[in-house]
C-alpha cells in the first residue's frame, strides 16, 4: 500500500490526527449547514464523485 | 484574495461567511494545514502550482526547488490532473523526503487548495462584484 494508516488508525489520515478532524468538522458542516437541501448534496456529491471515479 | 463574481452579493462579501458554520470550520482547517509540520514553503509552492494548474493564477518560474518541494509540486499537480495518475515512483519520492504524518497533512492540504482554487474559479467572472475569500484570520 501506497499510503498506509498507522497501526491504531482506520485511515492513512489519522497520521495528522488534527488536521482530520478539521477536516471532518467542515465536512460535517457542509452537510449540515447552508441553504441547500441534503439530497441536492448528495447528488452533487454523487455526480463529483463518478466524474473523478472515486469508486463509491 | 479578491476577484469579481457573478454571485449576486453586496461588494466586499467574503464568500466564506456565505457558508455559515463551514465558513468558520474552512478558515480552522486552513490554518491547521500550517501548523502541521509540514514546511511552509512546500504548502505555498504547492498552493500556488495548484492554483495556476486550475488556471486561477499565471504560472510562475521560479528557478529550482530543492527536491522535496519538486516531489510535493509534481503530487498537486497531478491530484489536480488525476488523481488516479499518481504513479509508485512519486509515491516513493514522497516517502523519501516526507513523513507519513506530513504527507497526511500534505495531501489533506493538496485536497484543500484544490477545492479552493476551484471555487473562486468557478465563481469568478469579468466585470463583477468585487468580493473576497480569505483563509487568512485577521
Amino acid at each position: 500500500m501506497r499510503f498506509a494508516p498507522p497501526p491504531d488508525g482506520a485511515s492513512f489520515f489519522d497520521h495528522a490526527p488534527d488536521v482530520f478532524r478539521a477536516f471532518n468538522v467542515v465536512y460535517g458542516q457542509l452537510w449540515s449547514a447552508g441553504g441547500v437541501d441534503q439530497p441536492t448534496k448528495e447528488v452533487a456529491r454523487l455526480r463529483n464523485a463518478r466524474v473523478v471515479d472515486c469508486g463509491i | 484574495m479578491t476577484f469579481a463574481t457573478w454571485l449576486p452579493v453586496d461588494a466586499g462579501t467574503d464568500v466564506g461567511d456565505l457558508l455559515g458554520g463551514a465558513g468558520d470550520a474552512l478558515r480552522a482547517l486552513y490554518a491547521s494545514l500550517w501548523e502541521a509540520g509540514v514546511d511552509p514553503a512546500v504548502l505555498s509552492a504547492c498552493q500556488e502550482a495548484i492554483e495556476a494548474t486550475v488556471g486561477a493564477r499565471p504560472r510562475t518560474t521560479s528557478g529550482t526547488v530543492d527536491a522535496a518541494t519538486a516531489a510535493a509540486v509534481m503530487f498537486a499537480e497531478q491530484y489536480v490532473v488525476d488523481a488516479h495518475g499518481v504513479t509508485d515512483a512519486q509515491a516513493a519520492a514522497l516517502h523519501e523526503h516526507f513523513t507519513d504524518a506530513q504527507l497526511a497533512a500534505l495531501t489533506t492540504a493538496i485536497a484543500t487548495f484544490d477545492a479552493l482554487a476551484r471555487v473562486r474559479a468557478l465563481l469568478a467572472v469579468a466585470g463583477g462584484t468585487p468580493v473576497t475569500f480569505t483563509m487568512e484570520a485577521d
